[in-house]
């Protein structure tokens, strides 16, 4: 099993930067999760890896070797590709033992080693039959089976479920989460699901626009977004995001239209606006006198245990989730309220997460921008 | 009152349609006794006693074989099939071969001049065969190939209609398949054998067959180089036509040898080949 190292990771297309200036380090056995929206490099991104893809700027590391310009078949990782690649004119347990014959092992090693294979992933009794005769998630296990045959250093794969049905989903989420357990294998995962990346990562790495937002574990991405585009791209719904000014009346509050809460921070400084940010599982109902935010119910959506109401405070969208009942319907008054320490801060220029530094030191790296100092 | 109009209209539109349809095949029909009765007439004079050979009555009667005893009797009938076979499935090996190459070249690479090259490439089509006969003819005298197979085949290994078709099937080819190949350690050249190839069987099959075909009905380039011999069949066809009129029986009976091989194959292999080029239409 390997570490994969990115240095300065950069790919145009022409005017488009798919990729841009990625540093990364995948420690060996971890489950590192690539997530983002659609187009913002993730697939560039794995194929550079692969070496399917020559980068413009930048260097790939495998362990301590350079590999940046190394074929494909050198390189000692194993790929599942989200149409899952199957060769169609060949038979389950030939397709499994593509990469044995391709490094031209023994056959008698081939057949063994199919034949452990294919019982790991249940696929005994198809061995025999070619991919056009399996159905989804049978195909989806066969290209897995591909890519474990071979112990590669890493396995790379690219939203490897998204052709399967939810069921199919999480049911193939956790086989692939048990694998990486048992094997401690290496793996790099593309997706543009958070419950996938959530649940599967030991961590994530949020992509935008090819840029590195965030990289951190599903409990440091989910709790501590590093930006607004980070806070507004996990969640379901995400973190509502309200621009607000950020005053000290005796303690730190934020305030805009039908908005005054306090942050919890025994501070005074200038005035300054801020983006404020607060997760719908954090908002509760309250009385009209303790209501930090005050607005009116526009929609209630019925998610079985729990209930997400639309609501509208000054001219900002706030989204309440909590368990069903939550005892609002379409057109009540909404009074809502959080604990400081729920509350997030951002820059509202950069979108940068800010963060409120007692004693500033210039020696800490923190990503975080402050949010003052102490006056 | 309305839904009796309604079905009054439908019938109507069913009528005209009809009415369309029995049009359409009077034309089709009409179209095919154009196109077959020449190869009827073919089989039927053959067919006639020697006496018969400029009757026109419809049906050959009575029939005879003597016509074909006769070209056999004359003529090396045998050998020149065989020699004609061989020209014809090598010519399409080859072509199949190079077509093949050129077109996973310009499908599956990126190089310098690729546009280029390969309008030049395809642009050879556009050539006619009389502008390349007389070099090609000087090239084959001069390595001394001029009355030998080799002659015939090697001048016609690179074939335009075949790169472009091919080349056309490799750019629908899945890329993900062509990069698991890669990530699964092939090289180029063992992708090409073990991925592409096996895959495109149906198309390879259809365009060699075609490709054969073509070479099979090829007269005059055969006729050039295999001046003072009658190695080919379709060459063997001229022994029959003399100055003093021509052996009409026998080059007849001949003929239509000739024209068998090519019916058996498209017989056994019709479906493969429409299969393959309404495929290839559609992708
Ligand atoms: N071969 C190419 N030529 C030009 N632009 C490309 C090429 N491949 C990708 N791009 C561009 O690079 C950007 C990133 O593409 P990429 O495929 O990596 O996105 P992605 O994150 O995988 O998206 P998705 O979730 O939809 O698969 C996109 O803007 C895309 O248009
Ligand atoms: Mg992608």
């Amino acid at each position: 099993m390997s570490r994969i190292r990115l240095e300065g990771l950069t790919r145009r297309f022409g005017a488009v930067t798919a990729v841009d200036d990625v540093w990364l380090d995948v420690a060996d056995g971890e489950f590192l999760v690539l997530l983002g929206p659609s187009g913002c490099g993730k697939s560039t991104l794995l194929r550079m890896i692969a070496g399917l893809l020559g980068p413009t700027g930048g260097r790939v590391l495998l362990d301590d070797t350079d590999i940046t310009h190394t074929p494909p078949r050198e390189r000692d990782l194993a790929m599942v590709f989200q149409s899952y690649a199957l060769y169609p004119h060949l038979s389950v347990a030939r397709n499994i033992g593509f990469p044995l014959r391709a490094r031209r092992l023994r056959k008698d090693a081939i057949r063994t080693k199919v034949d452990e294979v294919a019982a790991v992933l249940d696929l005994t009794e198809l061995l025999a039959r070619k991919p056009k005769e399996l159905s989804g998630g049978q195909r989806q296990r066969v290209a897995l089976g591909r890519a474990l045959v071979r112990d590669p250093g890493a396995f790379l794969m690219d939203e490897p479920l998204s052709n399967l049905d939810a069921k199919l989903r999480s049911s193939t989420r956790a086989e692939i989460s048990g694998l990486h357990q048992r094997l401690g294998a290496t793996v790099v995962y593309v997706t543009h699901d958070q419950v996938e990346a959530m649940t599967m990562a030991t961590r994530i790495v949020l992509l935008d626009h090819g840029k590195l937002e965030q990289v951190g574990t599903p409990e440091e991405v989910y709790d501590r977004p590093a930006s607004t585009f980070v806070a507004g791209f996990l969640g379901s719904p995400p973190m509502n995001l309200v621009p607000a000014t950020a005053e000290s009346r005796g303690t730190l509050r934020a305030h805009a239209t039908d908005l005054d809460i306090d942050l919890g921070i025994p501070a005074e400084m200038p005035a300054r606006p801020v983006i404020l940010g607060v997760r719908p599982e954090h908002l509760r109902l309250t009385t009209p006198e303790d209501a930090a935010l005050r607005g009116v119910v526009r929609t209630v959506e019925n998610l079985g245990s729990e209930e997400v109401a639309h609501c509208l405070v000054g001219d900002a969208r706030v989204c309440v989730r909590g368990p069903r009942p939550l005892g609002l319907r379409a057109g009540d008054p909404a009074h809502l309220t959080a604990a400081p320490e729920t509350l997030h801060l951002f820059d509202p220029d950069s979108g940068r997460r800010l963060a409120w530094q007692p004693t500033p030191d210039p020696a800490a790296a923190e990503p975080e921008v402050p949010l003052g100092s102490p006056a | 009152m309305t839904t009796e109009g309604a079905v009054d209209v439908e019938q109507s539109v069913g009528e005209g349609s009809r009415l369309r349809t029995v049009g359409g095949h009077a034309v089709l029909i009409v179209l095919s006794v154009v196109c077959v009765f020449p190869i009827y007439w073919l089989y039927a004079t053959s067919l006639r006693a020697p006496g018969d050979v400029y009757s026109l009555s419809v049906l050959p009667w009575p029939l005879s074989l003597e016509h074909y005893a006769d070209a056999f009797a004359k003529a090396d009938i045998l050998r020149m099939l065989i020699n004609t076979t061989i020209v014809a499935v090598l010519t399409a090996l080859g072509q199949l071969l190079v077509g093949l190459l050129a077109a996973y070249a310009f499908a599956g690479w990126k190089f310098r001049f690729q546009k280029l090259l390969y309008l030049m490439f395809v642009g050879t089509w556009l050539v006619p065969f009389q502008v390349t006969m007389m070099p090609n003819y000087v090239l084959l005298s001069r390595l001394d190939l001029l009355n030998t197979l080799a002659g015939v085949i090697v001048p016609t290994l690179c074939s335009a209609l075949g790169v472009l078709m091919l080349r056309q099937h490799l750019l629908g080819f899945p890329k993900e398949l062509l990069e698991a190949a890669r990530m699964d350690g092939r090289s180029s050249w063992g992708i090409l054998w073990t991925v592409v190839v096996p895959t495109l069987r149906p198309v390879l099959a259809a365009l060699g067959i075609l490709l054969a075909i073509t070479a099979w009905n090829e007269y005059f380039w055969p006729a050039l180089v295999l001046q003072r011999s009658n190695d080919v069949v379709q060459l063997g066809l001229r022994s029959f036509m003399g100055t003093e009129g021509n052996d009409w029986g026998p080059l007849m009976a001949t003929a239509g040898l000739t024209c068998l091989p090519v019916f058996l194959l498209y017989m056994v292999l019709q479906r493969h080949i429409v299969n393959a080029f309404v495929r290839s239409g559609l992708k």
